[in-house]
């Protein structure tokens, strides 16, 4: 039996059911819609995120990572964090930009009164001593590169002032505290004593409390290989910028969804390889009439893959026309509304993008599509033996 | 016994078949003559449809051996009309008649070319791209029995073909494979419990207690 005379006959199954195939190819495409549906929003949720936390860094991912805890005597020495930055710098293509560091020093006498003075007016506020004076080796600030660029912050925002309106005076002087990237202050006892300072931070008379190596990525991929990474395990890792949050919620709904999404491609593949496993067996007459009359097992292999196959294009091509267009209708609909959100939860600028996109995991569905297909094959190829034919004949 | 050495007949030698632990055939010896037409007949369950599927190689017996001309005989070299006039019904009636040229290798072009002398043969050239829900009873037994001798057999197997059939219709059928019989050289063997398929027999053997008689 020829190759074509196989396909044409694996087609002509497909084509003269159509009821049949029509139903089969519903049920397995919607259940795979779905799965189509949140991977190529997820995927543009993610290139959002991405591609909007690139607007602090000047275009590049900068990572930080690892930590030196002075405080808490966690670390070994700078100059090991340093060669592990060399060798994830090597792995990732990234570029090794030197390291994050952290100093404190002293409030001033007014600020100190502040802090009293809160702390008189609200019993759950605790003074700080300390102003926190970050120091970057390289970031960009409104698209400008500016090295040795510092922040200070007076520690945590103290719940009490997420009341807008009502204690206007204290968002005003804690507003730039999670505004790390955004603000320069003017003047600083760092800067004050820049000149006398070496800027490692040993020599300078500010405390130095804590190092973060700093690691910049061309490619967001690389980029988001080594956030994977580093986060899975406990060492701490952020990027740069106002995006920590981004980050966090990338790595939420990345954790859901591969739950959510593993636990619904397994039923899909499950209810799939049944649904075609019934085909079959509605065609065990006909397989039994093929043998009677001159065919091989592996003939009637040929019509049945082809037959199968089909129906799996036909889902496949069902899913991701479905899964695709309702994600495009969906994006289209709120992609300016869930920019909007984000922008305003993660106080940073999210552009506005159609909120669809590849991601691997897309392959995966292809595959496991497929993957369905030929398990069901596998598990109906006792039909293709002579087993019963009589019995199958009469039926 | 010069007949009995002719290259086409079917030889059966020492056949032994078990089936659900009872004993169809034992050590039972038989040949076909070339171009008899065949009544097997016998009582239900007693072994007719297991005997015409290991003539046609679709069944392998315990022991012994069904031989034509020294070899085992194969599914491209019989033809078989099945019980109830068996058709797919997701293929068009010139597909199903094609269907044992397709997968014993016959070219596309010699294969249409038999197609469209089978179909004028038996009448149905109209209805060859009708499905066979399409089609009635009578016309779907034309076609089964065109599909049967697509390839040229020199055997034709029929099972029961005259089960569930009124007698018109049964009378019609035997007198198309009568026909096709007396036209050609093939050899015809039928099973069926229907007196009716006697009178249209040149031998008829009985099976009884594990022996073809």
């Amino acid at each position: 039996m020829m190759l074509i005379d196989a396909i044409t006959l694996g087609v002509k199954k497909i084509t003269s059911h159509k009821k049949r195939s029509l139903m089969s190819v519903i049920t397995v495409g919607v259940l795979f819609s779905l799965l189509f549906f949140s991977t190529i929003l997820y995927a543009g949720f993610k290139n959002l995120l991405f591609e909007s936390s690139l607007g602090a860094t000047g275009g590049e991912a900068i990572l930080a990572f690892g930590q030196c805890d002075f405080n808490e005597d966690k670390c070994s020495s700078v100059s090991e964090m340093r060669e592990q930055a060399e060798l994830y710098a090597k792995k990732y293509q990234a570029d090794f930009k030197g390291e994050i560091k952290i100093y404190k020093t002293q409030l001033t006498d007014d600020e100190k009164a502040i802090q009293n003075a809160m702390a008189n007016q609200y019993q759950d506020y605790h003074p700080q001593e300390y102003r926190y004076i970050t120091v970057f080796p390289e970031i960009f600030i409104d698209g400008i590169k500016k090295k040795n660029a510092h922040s200070a912050s007076i520690e945590e925002i103290p719940s009490f002032i997420k009341n807008p309106g009502e204690f206007n005076f204290l968002e005003l002087m804690f507003s730039n505290v999670n505004k790390q990237i955004s603000i320069v202050p003017p003047e600083t006892d760092l800067q004050k004593q820049k000149s006398a300072c070496a800027m490692d931070g040993d020599s300078c008379n500010n405390e130095l409390v804590f190092v973060r190596p700093v690691l910049s990525f061309k490619n967001i991929d690389n980029a988001i290989a080594f956030y994977e990474e580093n986060n899975s395990a406990e060492t701490i890792i952020e990027p740069i910028g106002n995006v920590i949050s981004i980050y966090n919620s990338y790595g939420i709904v990345k954790k859901l969804l591969s739950t959510v999404g593993t636990i619904l491609v397994i039923i899909s593949v499950v209810i799939m390889v049944f649904t075609f496993i019934k085909l079959i067996n509605e065609e065990s007459s006909n397989i039994a009439l093929y043998r009677s009359i001159g065919a091989k097992p592996r003939d009637v292999f040929g019509i049945f893959s082809t037959y199968i196959i089909g129906l799996c294009s036909s889902a496949l091509v069902f899913s991701v026309l479905a899964g695709g267009i309702s994600a495009i209708f969906y994006s289209t609909i709120n992609a300016s509304k869930i920019s909007d959100i984000l922008s305003q939860t993660y106080m940073t600028d999210i552009q506005t993008g159609i909120l669809i996109g590849f991601d691997p995991s897309l392959i995966f569905l292809v595959v496991a599509i497929y993957f369905s297909g030929v398990t069901c094959l596998i598990l109906t190829i006792d039909q293709l033996s002579l087993k019963n034919i009589s019995k199958r004949l009469k039926q | 016994m010069e007949k009995n050495s002719s290259k086409n007949d079917i030889v059966i030698t020492g056949l032994r078949k078990i089936y659900n632990n009872k004993i169809i055939f034992k050590n039972t010896n038989y040949i076909i003559n070339e171009h008899e037409f065949l009544l097997i007949t016998g009582e239900s369950g007693v072994g007719k449809t297991t005997l015409l599927n290991m003539i046609a190689g679709l069944e392998k017996p315990d022991s012994g051996s069904i031989l034509m001309g020294g070899k085992p005989i194969k599914p491209c070299e019989t033809g078989y009309v099945f019980q109830g006039f068996y058709l797919d019904n997701s293929l068009d009636i010139s597909k199903n008649i094609e269907l044992p040229g397709i997968f014993c290798g016959a070219k596309k072009n010699e294969r249409l070319k038999r197609l469209d002398i089978l179909s004028r043969i038996f009448g149905i050239t109209d209805i060859l791209d009708n499905k066979p829900n399409e089609i009635s009873g009578g016309q779907a037994e034309r076609v089964c029995i065109a599909r049967a001798i697509f390839n040229n057999p020199k055997i034709i197997l029929a099972d029961e073909p005259t089960n569930n059939l009124d007698r018109a219709n049964a009378e019609r059928v035997l007198k198309l494979l009568k026909i096709l019989w007396e036209k050609t050289e093939l050899t015809v063997v039928i099973s069926s419990h229907d007196d009716l398929a006697k009178s249209y027999a040149t031998k008829i053997a009985i099976i009884k207690g594990g022996e073809i008689l």
